[in-house]
């Protein structure tokens, strides 16, 4: 009998530890939802210029059937091309990315928004090498950085049908980041399919 | 003096790496650059800052046979919290450490400190060991990523060393970092051994 009593009294004692638990998740989550949200969105709007560095200016978001995009435009408001956020599942969670295509469906950018790869080495996807060497940091010489990670890089001023990751380097395919195949395929699967929904959505 | 040997403790003679081989799953993850190893070890150092803290206070209300399930809860509860406040209100960085967060949530070192010494001790001696063992990993981090880095990437801090040095690619893949973990486990048993 005292054992029962002592199991039901772990039980009790537990469920309040876990009701406490949900009551603090529950409240930190409804308070900062709203904020995470705005931080999102500038984090999107800033990224436009990256994906599409030719446009001028970008219209309001659309929020279409399959697919959340944004119209870049040029100085005389003509349409240049699109920008739009697309997903798809990586090695832990999903990558969620913003691209950038012109009217021939050519890419001109690439900004991972979201991810939740490797340390090391899936989150090299979103790393950007370094141009500086031992030798120019003792000079104090300027190295000029880029600010687009390698692997994004691949991207530009390729088109849909290029759109293949292979180990080995190549003009005109994606390479894959030595460890983290399945997170190079999962950012090139977002583009692809990214587009094919655009393409649906504009028609 | 106890304090300080209890600090000390962390970093040499109960290494969480090298000598209780705790947390070595994000070990071989995240040491391919030193600065994701400094990432990681500041992130773990303040998160088990925080949960032996509250371990430790919660100690006399959490009956000892359900006190494995408590920790995981009260540690997840936490890190989640830290991890929503970080995408709030400190997006910089969030950009920085985001990444290595939910490694800490898996991490054996946090539930093996409460479970070993926060459930113990008072909150003074449970905080100070929080920190050794914090600052105990983030060297051992540094450690192990430097060789990594150096020989496997041909860089140190993202700055290459040399210009045309073809680098060791193994280093960097998973099989690299057993054989330097190996290595350095080793090396360390050697001198312990030694020692003692």
């Amino acid at each position: 009998m005292r054992e029962e009593i002592s199991i039901i009294k772990s039980g009790i004692t537990l469920f309040f530890i876990t009701l406490i638990a949900i009551l603090l998740l529950v409240t930190v989550d409804s308070i900062t939802k709203p904020t995470i949200l705005l931080q999102k969105e500038l984090e999107v709007s800033k990224s436009l210029k990256t994906v599409l560095p030719q446009a001028v200016k970008f219209s309001e978001k659309i929020v279409g059937d399959k697919i959340i995009y944004y119209k870049g435009l040029k100085e005389n408001d003509l349409l240049y091309g699109y920008a739009f956020i697309s997903s798809a599942k990586g090695y832990s969670g999903n990558i969620e990315l913003i691209a950038g295509v012109d009217l021939n469906g050519t890419i001109q950018g690439i900004k991972i928004l979201k991810h939740a790869e490797t340390p090391g080495l899936g989150s090299k996807i979103n790393e950007v090498k370094s141009e500086k060497t031992i030798l120019s940091v003792i000079k104090g010489e300027k190295v000029e950085e880029k600010n687009i990670p390698w692997f994004c890089e691949q991207f530009i001023g390729k088109k849909i049908s290029n759109l293949e990751v292979l180990k080995t380097a190549s003009e005109n395919k994606i390479q894959a980041i030595t460890g983290a195949t399945i997170s190079s395929k999962a950012v090139t699967k977002a583009v692809r399919e990214g587009i094919k929904k655009l393409r649906q959505e504009i028609k | 003096m106890i304090l300080v040997k209890e600090f000390t403790k962390g970093i040499i003679k109960e290494n969480p790496i090298f000598i209780l081989l705790l947390g070595l799953c994000p070990t071989l993850a995240v040491t391919t650059s030193v600065s994701n190893a400094i990432g990681m070890g500041c992130a773990t150092t303040f998160v088990l800052f925080f949960a032996n803290i509250i371990v430790s206070t919660l100690k006399r209300i959490i009956p000892s046979q359900i006190r494995i399930p408590c920790y995981i809860v009260i540690i997840a509860t936490f890190v989640t919290i830290v991890e929503l406040l970080m995408k709030a209100y400190f997006s910089l960085l969030n950009a920085q450490l985001g990444i290595y967060i939910p490694l800490i949530v898996v991490n054996c070192i946090i539930l093996g400190r409460a479970e070993a010494f926060a459930s113990k001790k008072s909150i003074l001696s449970s905080i100070i060991d929080a920190l050794g063992m914090g600052v105990g990993f983030t060297i051992s981090l540094i450690l192990i990523a430097t060789f990594r880095e150096i020989l496997g990437a041909g860089t140190i801090f993202d700055v290459k060393i040399f210009n045309d040095y073809k680098p060791v690619l193994v280093l960097t893949l998973a099989p690299g970092a057993f054989l330097t973990l190996g290595l350095l486990l080793g090396f360390f048993n050697f001198i312990g051994k030694k020692k003692g």
